[in-house]
């Protein structure tokens, strides 16, 4: 029992030993001075600026200047000390108080993936002395794709009407790129690209790493175009990356509608009281097509206009139609010209032409004139047979 | 031969080529005051000066008295000198002594109302500077053949009148009283029948009657060999005239201003022109019957 005991003893007096000598340990390192950051393991790029706050904590029991010092720092990094603007060396620390300094660290562009160690120490007068590790890990850039983006997508306009797209190509990567531009656009369409704010059309374009591009898209329908949604995929491929993005435009129906003469000529001659037929043709020059085109006509006084067919029913796209007008001076109409006007008019748009009308005297009155006279001239040599000669 | 030695004749080619000359004169500083117009060289024969008629209206002025001048002694101008019945007894036939008469006068009027009508073209060129288009010359040419009918309507009413009458003074008289009715009554006496029968007296009858007013003073003022020759020859002078009836506002709607071609102002005049030349066939008939049933016989 004796002897357990004493082996008790013993055993509590090394664990008191090794208790005494491994406790007095982180003591007499810190020596009442602490060194330390929050977080001593970052994670950082290549090439950053980074600003660590560093504590330095004195519980010595009284107050200490401690001199700070770079232990260790990788090849090519820079790194300084801190504190109310200005470069520092050392740091005073108050009995039972902590300062803060600033540990300024300039990563090199060409950091290499992989984590490196920077060992800071503070030293005080008294031979207190702490060291600390800062663990920086630079990982590889994460680059994201480039992007190929349209401020407005979509738009809409009538035919005849030029697209402009704003957009915008994304370089994300951490090269420079060469991207060649096309759209797949319906047959007919233009499709150019130009760098914002300038003239040139191109059709691959250089930007540069991590970098953007302004692009203007011009989208230019064909002259025919028919009312409707478009969608015109574009994309930019370089060697890494294709980046496609899809422009809509909605064709708006233009309503145009013509009204002329299939020669084009607006005037014709007409004789008093008698029609005279002129030819009208009607062109839907729009991109849909036109229900319940009517004509009208707006002619002198006493005057008439008629149509072989006053309305037309359905006129397609890009159909002509022709019509006949028959018009009539009335009584009145006077030789010379006259204004006659005819619309054709459908609830979306209208059309005017003037015809200028020639009214004539018809020539069967001079035939008239001129029987009279003969009938005189024969009537003088009737009296001249009977009289004359004896 | 006679005529153009005679006298009387010099005295009327001095009075015309004056009166031409002046008027001339009046439309070369007319025109130049004026606005030009797309027909210049009508406008010399048609502009009247500050004070000074123009070419046109003084030819249907003084175109009668050329006539009458030519013709009223015609026939009682030999009867008067006695020459009639010497010339009855040549081996010649009776209607040649007044065919010649007739004819000679007219040719003379033709001569010398294209002379002065080419001349006056002609000094109107060298003073305008600008040439006639082809359409002008024809205006001008149909204006002078107009106004030579019409001068030789009067060659034969006078010639008429030469005839009936038995002395040259009555004849003249007779011939120069219808010339001044024409020339300036009638136009008063077409106004009075048409008041009379569409009176204007009030708003509401001028309403009602203004059409068939106006119409019927122009159908009684064309009675006047006068008026209708002045008429046809405005029509045809100037291109924009459209019409030689009342115009309604009804034939004025829908038109617009132009100018006619010569062909549409021909057909306009058409009658004016069968009535001149019927006018001069049946004087000329008239007096030829005249002379034909006449005694001749030395006194």
């Amino acid at each position: 029992m004796v002897m357990r005991q004493k082996i008790y003893s013993i055993s509590a007096a090394f664990l008191l030993l090794f208790l005494t000598v491994f406790s007095a340990v982180p003591a007499f390192a810190a020596g009442g001075l602490e060194f330390y950051t929050d977080y001593p393991g970052i994670s950082v790029k290549a090439g950053d600026s980074q600003t660590i706050s560093m504590y330095v904590s004195n519980n010595s029991g009284s107050g200490l200047d401690a001199d700070l010092s770079i232990v260790s720092i990788p090849d090519g990094w820079e790194g300084y000390f801190s504190g109310s603007g200005s470069q520092i060396s050392r740091v005073h620390v108050e009995n039972g108080a902590e300062s803060t300094v600033t540990f300024n660290l300039e990563i090199p562009e060409d950091a290499a993936e992989g984590d490196y160690t920077v060992q800071l120490q503070a030293t005080s007068d008294t031979g207190l002395t702490d060291v600390t590790d800062l663990v920086l890990s630079i990982q590889e850039v994460q680059y994201g794709q480039g992007s190929f983006e349209a401020e407005y997508p979509e738009q809409e306009g009538a035919s005849g009407t030029a697209f402009s797209f704003s957009t915008t190509l994304v370089n994300n990567s951490a090269a420079d790129q060469s991207y060649s531009l096309s759209a797949q656009a319906p047959a007919g369409w233009q499709v150019s690209f130009q760098p914002s704010g300038e003239s040139t059309q191109v059709a691959s374009i250089e930007v540069a790493a991590a970098s953007s591009q302004g692009l203007t898209v011009s989208v230019t329908p064909p002259e025919n175009v028919e009312a409707g949604d478009y969608t015109i995929p574009i994309s930019a491929a370089s060697a890494s990356d294709t980046l496609e993005t899809e422009l809509s435009v909605t064709i708006t129906g233009t309503y145009a509608l013509d009204l002329s003469t299939p020669s084009g000529l607006l005037s014709f001659d007409a004789h008093a009281n008698k029609a005279s037929d002129v030819t009208l043709s009607i062109t839907n020059n729009s991109n849909v097509d036109l229900q319940n085109i009517t004509l009208t006509s707006s002619a002198p006084t006493g005057w008439t206009v008629t149509f072989d067919e006053s309305s037309i029913d359905v006129l397609e796209a890009g159909a002509t139609q022709e019509i006949t007008a028959h018009v009539t001076p009335g009584d009145s109409a006077m030789t010379g010209d006259y204004v006659t006007t005819i619309t054709a008019s459908c609830s979306e748009v209208s059309d005017t032409a003037e015809f200028r009308v020639s009214v004539k005297t018809d020539t069967i009155w001079g035939v008239v004139a001129i029987v009279i006279i003969l009938a005189l001239v024969a009537g003088v040599g009737a009296v001249f047979k009977k009289y004359g000669r004896r | 031969m006679d005529h153009i030695r005679s006298k009387k004749f010099l005295m009327i080619l001095i009075l015309v080529c004056v009166t031409s000359y002046a008027s001339l004169y009046g439309a070369l500083t007319g025109i130049t005051s004026s606005d030009a117009s797309d027909y210049l060289f009508l406008a010399l024969y048609t502009t009247s000066g500050s004070s000074i008629p123009s070419f046109m209206s003084f030819i249907a002025l003084l175109g009668p008295f050329v006539g009458v001048i030519l013709g009223f002694d015609g026939i009682s101008g030999e009867k008067s000198e006695r020459t009639l019945y010497r010339i009855a007894a040549q081996p010649i036939y009776r209607d040649s002594i007044i065919n010649g008469k007739f004819l000679a006068g007219t040719t003379l009027i033709f001569m010398m109302v294209f002379a002065m009508g080419i001349s006056i073209g002609a000094l109107g060129l060298l003073c305008l500077g600008v040439p006639p288009s082809l359409e002008e010359i024809a205006r001008i040419f149909v204006f002078l053949l107009f106004t030579a009918v019409y001068i030789s309507f009067w060659l034969g009413l006078s010639l008429w009148f030469s005839v009936i009458c038995q002395n040259a003074a009555a004849s003249a008289m007779a011939a120069i009283g219808v010339w001044l009715f024409c020339a300036l009554f009638m136009g008063l006496v077409a106004g009075m029948i048409a008041n009379l029968v569409y009176p204007m007296n009030n708003e509401m009858q001028a309403l009602y009657n203004s059409f068939g007013n106006y119409t019927l003073e122009l159908d009684i003022n064309r009675l006047s060999p006068y008026y209708l020759y002045s008429e046809a020859v405005t029509t045809i002078m100037n291109p924009s005239v459209r019409s030689v009836n009342v115009i309604t506002v009804e034939s004025l709607s829908g038109a617009i201003s132009g100018y006619l071609s010569l062909g549409q102002s021909l057909l306009l005049v058409w009658p004016h022109l069968a009535g001149l030349v019927a006018l001069m066939l049946i004087t000329f008939a008239g007096s030829y019957v005249c002379f034909m049933r006449q005694e001749i016989r030395a006194k």
